[in-house]
Parts: C-alpha cells; sequence; structure tokens
C-alpha cells in the first residue's frame, strides 16, 4: 500500500512541476504583463486538481480536463495550460488497466482528436515529458514494492527461525532433565534392589545367628556363614552395577572408529589401520563426531581416487590440540582441487574452531587440526 | 591499533587455492613472522598486501583501511623487499635508492637526503656509487632493503630474503630488520627458516597449504605441542644414579634411566637444570654431557602436520 501512495505523491510532483513549468512557458509567452494572471490560474487549476485527486480517481479528474480541452471547441476562451496536466491523468488511468509502457504511450494519444488546433504541439511535449517521468516512477515503485515483500519475507522467517530456536532450546533442556531424572532412577532402583536384598538377607541371617547363639551354637555359625556369603555376594553385584555404570565415553569414540576401519578394510580388501597417542579421553563428544565424520569422508575419497594399498588413520592428543590423520600411500595429487568433500570437512572442523589441511605429495593424506583447552598449569591464552 | 588485518583472504588459480582463507593481524611495534615450507602461500599472501596480487576473496586493511579501497594509502605505507631482486644492475646503488624514493612521491633535498639514510643504514654508503651488477647477492639483497625503506614506511615487508645469501650478509640482514624494527617500523617476516624465526619474530603465524595452522608467541606454539622438555644427562662410567635422587625437584615429571644415560622428562617452563645437576653430582657421579632437547618449531610444525619445514 505504502508503494501505491509513494506512486501517488510521485504523480502529485509531477503535476506541480508541470504546473510549474506552464506557468514560466506561458508567463514568457504572453510577456510582462500576462505573467500573474497566468501564475494564478495555473495554481487554481492545481489546486483543483489535488483536490479532484482526494475526492475521487483520476476519472474526476479526466472529466474536469476533457471539459477544458473541449470547452474552446465550444466557444469558451480556455487557457492552454490546461491541456498541461492531462496526459498525466490519462496515464494514470490507462496504467491500471495496461502494463505494458506501449499501450500507456498509446493511451495517451486517445484525447487528441479531441483537443483543439493550436493545442496539439504543447500537448505533444507534454505527453511526452510526462510519459517519461511516469514511467520512471513507476519503475521506482515497483522496486520499492519488492524491496518491501521482500523485507517482509525476511522478517517472518527471521521471526520463524527465532521461534523455532526458541523450542529447541527448551525441548533440548526439558529432554535433558527428564533424562538425568531417569537414569537417576534406574541408579537408584538398580543399587536398591542389590543392597536392599542383600543386606536385608544377611540382616535376617544374623538376628537368628543371635538369637541362638546361646542355645545351638552349631545353628548360630551356620546362619553367620550364610549371613557372610550373601553381603559378600551383594557386594560384589554392587561393584559390578557400579562398573556397568560407569561411563566410558573415549572408549565409545576410538571404537566406533576402530569399526569404521575394520568395516573398510573388510569391505574394500584395502589394508586400514588405526592408531592413537596421547590421553584420548580429552577428546570431547562433538571432537569425535568430527573426527569419525572427516575419516569417513576421506576413506571414501581414498576409494574413489587413491589406488591405495593402506590406509592409515592416526589420532594424537597434544596438549592443545588434537590431530586426526588419514593417510594413504596411493597416487597422491599434485595440484589439489576443492571439491564438496573436501569443503565439507573444512566447515564441520571450523565449527570447532579447527581447520582442515590437504597434502597430496606423498600418497594423500588429510590431516584435521582440533583445538583443545589446555588443562593443569593454568593456561596461557594466546 | 592493527597494522595489517587480513581477512579470510583467499587466491585461486584456476582450481587450486594457492591460499585458503587465511586470517591474520599485525600489531603495532612487532616482528611478525609468517613461516611455513616452500610452496604454503606465503609468497602469494604478501603479493596481495602489497597489492601486486588481486585476491579472489577476502579483505586486507591497512591501518584500518581497506586496501582495495584506499590501494594508494596502503603503497605509502607499505616497503616491500621482494623475493626475487627487484633492483637495476646497470644504474649505481644510490640511483636505485633514489629512483624508488621517487616512485614514492619523495622529491629534492628530502629524497637526497633519505636515499643517502638508507643506503647508511643497510651498511653500502661507501659503495653508493658502484653498479649493482657488481655487487655480491647478499649487496644486492641489502639494496634491495634500502629501496624499500627510503620513504620511510610504517611495515616493511621482507619475503625471504636470506634465502641463497652467504652467512655473513645474513646475519646483517637480520640485524638490519632488528635496528628497522628498533626505530619504530613494523615488520612482516616470511622464511622457512625456524632458526631465524624464532630468534627474529615477536609472534609467528604458521602456514601451510594456504593457511594458518597456528599463531602465537614462541612460546605459545610450543605449548600447543607439549609443555615438556626433555633432559638427556649422559654419565661417565658405569655408575648409577640412585632412584628417587631427584625427587623433588620442581618441575621434574619422570625420570628414566637407560645405560649410562638419565632421560629427565621436564616441564619446559621451569628452569631447574642447576638443581639436576647438583643431584647428580651429589651422588656422586661424574656428568660427561647435558643435552636438552626443547619443542622448537621444527617440532610444532612436524606435530601439526607430518612434515618437515624445509623440503629436504
Amino acid at each position: 500500500m505504502t508503494a501505491e501512495r509513494h506512486a501517488a505523491e510521485r504523480r502529485n510532483i509531477a503535476l506541480t512541476l508541470v504546473a510549474l513549468a506552464a506557468a514560466v512557458a506561458f508567463a514568457a509567452d504572453a510577456g510582462g504583463a500576462g505573467i500573474l494572471p497566468a501564475c494564478i490560474l495555473i495554481a487554481l487549476l492545481h489546486i483543483c486538481l489535488r483536490l479532484a485527486a482526494g475526492l475521487a480517481d483520476g476519472w474526476m479528474r479526466l472529466a474536469l480536463l476533457l471539459l477544458a480541452a473541449a470547452a474552446p471547441g465550444a466557444g469558451v476562451a480556455v487557457h492552454p495550460a490546461f491541456v498541461l496536466p492531462l496526459p498525466i491523468a490519462v496515464y494514470e488511468l490507462s496504467s491500471r488497466v495496461f502494463r505494458a509502457g506501449w499501450a500507456n504511450l498509446a493511451a495517451l494519444a486517445v484525447p487528441v482528436p479531441a483537443l483543439p488546433d493550436g493545442w496539439l504541439l504543447s500537448y505533444g511535449i507534454a505527453a511526452a515529458a510526462s510519459f517519461a517521468c511516469l514511467c520512471a516512477f513507476d519503475a521506482d515503485a515497483r522496486r520499492i514494492r519488492m524491496l518491501q515483500d521482500e523485507r517482509e519475507q525476511l522478517r517472518r522467517k527471521l521471526h520463524e527461525t527465532s521461534t523455532k530456536l526458541g523450542e529447541l532450546e527448551g525441548y533440548v533442556r526439558q529432554s535433558e532433565y527428564v533424562l538425568k531424572l531417569e537414569e537417576r532412577s534406574r541408579i537408584s532402583q538398580q543399587l536398591h534392589d542389590e543392597i536392599g536384598q542383600s543386606l536385608t538377607g544377611a540382616l535376617m541371617q544374623m538376628e537368628a545367628a543371635r538369637r541362638l547363639l546361646v542355645s545351638d551354637g552349631a545353628k548360630a555359625e551356620l546362619l553367620l556363614r550364610q549371613a557372610i556369603r550373601i553381603a559378600r555376594e551383594g557386594i560384589d553385584r554392587i561393584r559390578l552395577t557400579l562398573k556397568q555404570l560407569k561411563p566410558l565415553p573415549e572408549q565409545l569414540g576410538i571404537h566406533r572408529l576402530k569399526r569404521l576401519a575394520a568395516e573398510f578394510e573388510a569391505q574394500h580388501s584395502i589394508r586400514t589401520s588405526l592408531t592413537h597417542e596421547g590421553e584420548l579421553d580429552r577428546i570431547l563428544p562433538i571432537h569425535w563426531k568430527i573426527i569419525h565424520d572427516n575419516a569417513a569422508e576421506a576413506l571414501t575419497n581414498a576409494l574413489k581416487y587413491a589406488g591405495a594399498s593402506r590406509i592409515d588413520i592416526q589420532v594424537q592428543v597434544m596438549r592443545a590440540m588434537i590431530r586426526a590423520v588419514v593417510a594413504d600411500d596411493g597416487q597422491g595429487a599434485a595440484r589439489i582441487v576443492k571439491g564438496l568433500g573436501l569443503a565439507g570437512m573444512e566447515e564441520r572442523a571450523a565449527a570447532a574452531g579447527g581447520t582442515v589441511i590437504v597434502d597430496g605429495s606423498r600418497g594423500f593424506t588429510v590431516t584435521t587440526l582440533l583445538p583443545l583447552e589446555p588443562h593443569g598449569s593454568g593456561g596461557r591464552k594466546s | 591499533m592493527h597494522v595489517l588485518e587480513i581477512r579470510r583472504l583467499t587466491k585461486k588459480f584456476g582450481d587450486v587455492h594457492a591460499v585458503d582463507g587465511l586470517s591474520l593481524s599485525v600489531r603495532e611495534g612487532e616482528i611478525f613472522g609468517l613461516l611455513g615450507p616452500n610452496g604454503a602461500g606465503k609468497s602469494t599472501t604478501i603479493l596481495m598486501i602489497a597489492s601486486l596480487l588481486s585476491s579472489t576473496e577476502g579483505e586486507i586493511r591497512v591501518f584500518g583501511r581497506n586496501i582495495a579501497e584506499h590501494p594508494k594509502f596502503a603503497r605509502q605505507q607499505i616497503g616491500l623487499v621482494p623475493q626475487d631482486l627487484a633492483i637495476y644492475e646497470e644504474m649505481t646503488a644510490y640511483e636505485n635508492v633514489a629512483f624508488f624514493a621517487g616512485l614514492y612521491g619523495l622529491r629534492g633535498r628530502e629524497l637526497r637526503s633519505r636515499a643517502e639514510e638508507a643506503l647508511a643504514f643497510v651498511g653500502l654508503e661507501d659503495k653508493r656509487n658502484r653498479y649493482a651488477k657488481t655487487f655480491s647477492g647478499g649487496m644486492k639483497r641489502r639494496l634491495n632493503i634500502a629501496c624499500a625503506i627510503a620513504h620511510r614506511p610504517k611495515l616493511i615487508i621482507l619475503d625471504e630474503p636470506t634465502v641463497g645469501i652467504d652467512p655473513h650478509s645474513r646475519q646483517s640482514i637480520l640485524s638490519a630488520v632488528r635496528r628497522l624494527n628498533e626505530a619504530g617500523s613494523t615488520v612482516l617476516y616470511t622464511s622457512h627458516y625456524m632458526e631465524e624465526a624464532e630468534s627474529l619474530c615477536t609472534r609467528i603465524a604458521v602456514m601451510d597449504h594456504g593457511k594458518v595452522i597456528a599463531e602465537g608467541t614462541l612460546p605459545q606454539l610450543t605449548s600447543v605441542v607439549t609443555d615438556r622438555r626433555e633432559i638427556a644427562v649422559t654419565l661417565r662410567g658405569t655408575y648409577r644414579v640412585e632412584e628417587g635422587a631427584l625427587d623433588g625437584i620442581p618441575g621434574v615429571r619422570s625420570v628414566a634411566s637407560d645405560d649410562n644415560r638419565l632421560l629427565i622428562e621436564a616441564d619446559a617452563e621451569v628452569n631447574n637444570l642447576n638443581a639436576i645437576i647438583r643431584a647428580v653430582t651429589a651422588s656422586g657421579a661424574e656428568i660427561a654431557d647435558i643435552e636438552t632437547r626443547s619443542p622448537n618449531l621444527e617440532t610444532v610444525f612436524l606435530a601439526l602436520t607430518g612434515r618437515s619445514l624445509r623440503d629436504d
């Protein structure tokens, strides 16, 4: 809507300019004496037109103008200045109907037969000038409309995305909480079962033993032995449970990589080895994901292009950097063209602040470097 | 304020990335080293900074101004000593310096005095009237430097200035760089020689395959790989130092003995050689040799890329 208003504003400006130009032209034409009446006339004309524009569509304006144009034919003396706003009014109406420029231009020719002689030249010039200006204004208005639409779209999209992000964050937080609760309840149930059973059983035996201690010593000893056995079993079971519960994330990471290497070797008969060095448990799950995905990509590439007989995967944890290398002994590459695969690897690493170096001088080597927070000795920040 | 700021600089020759998303910044007053093996993209980066090569992507700013938008300003601030000698053999030393000074807009008395200063700075003032073609490699390189500093640029870039130079000239070039820095210029120095970077540069960026893989001061870079150093003490005879003799020395992580050698793993930061020597000699042993193996830039590069800085 605002674009329409803009266009309308511009037309009004055009009208004003035209009116002023007319004033100048006709004043010059009429000589000094004619200036004031000409100016007043045109000012009045302009005011009428603006009022008309406020009241109704171009039809009213057109009607007024045609009337004025027809008047000389009826013998009424009308100032030629009336011809000037005519093209604009015609354009306004025809542009509602036609889109194409040439159609509007043709429409401007419509009032010509109704015009009195002598007005033809002025009308022609006015028409040409008006047409040019109005086309430019229209193009502008269209552009503004387009930009506004685009902006609306982007705003809506942004809003959608932020809402979604908020929802996801909420969901993640909820899930974390729920998972924690579930885990806690499972652990507590397990421990309860283990401890509860063992302690209760042992306790019962011991109570019985105490009662029989004086009267039946042999029976009491038997009961105590049982109690000890139950207690020992219970402790063993608890130890086992605790061992199972303790997570070993680093083992998970490296094992997944080992499985990747083994499966690759089995499927493609290329000797694939995996070695590691350093404290693997400093590697976070997000690092493992990058290392694993990049290794998978590198293996696929090696299969496609290298013609290698063996591939070595190496994971090394240095003080402030993780280095994961996939190296093959194939034909290498003198020039390395970065395709989607390599670009993907770089993006993955870059998300964790790392980088990927690719070297084709001796076989093909893909090195993923991921920075680590140095532990201990109050790490210096570079 | 940063003298030089490079953001995600990329240069593609056809399909190949010579420089790939490189970012770094050089602070005023430092000697910044760009270290990397041949083919890492150092010279290509330098050419782009000096506006002699257009970039495919990315932004370079000199004193805050984009060099693409303010090329003349950027060129005035920079003095480039390129890897390939850029001097005219048929002109004398003085004529060479004066020529380049003139290119940078110096005129008349200012040109003459600055040209003399530049020649004196590199120690060629007594050879000012000799033709450049009679100069040795090292002298030509020094002349190159003089040509680059006549207009007193705030940032001096030297691209591998000591390749193929005799040791004497090399030392004189290194000391000229230090003096330039002391006189207030910021220096960007590329090299594939680790020792130069270590002894000369305040901060170093390690480059490989068109990217910066690590950046910082020498201690910061070595601490990426490890914070340990190895001290190997060779003992005379078959005397064995008893276990626990070195316990309690701060910074000693582990001690292993291997025939007549003690292999001590210690913190790189802690200076404990005196204490170690005292403990060893106190137990009666005689030290034949001590060797300290600290991580250096060669170690860092090798650890990060699996390759050596030199291509031998």
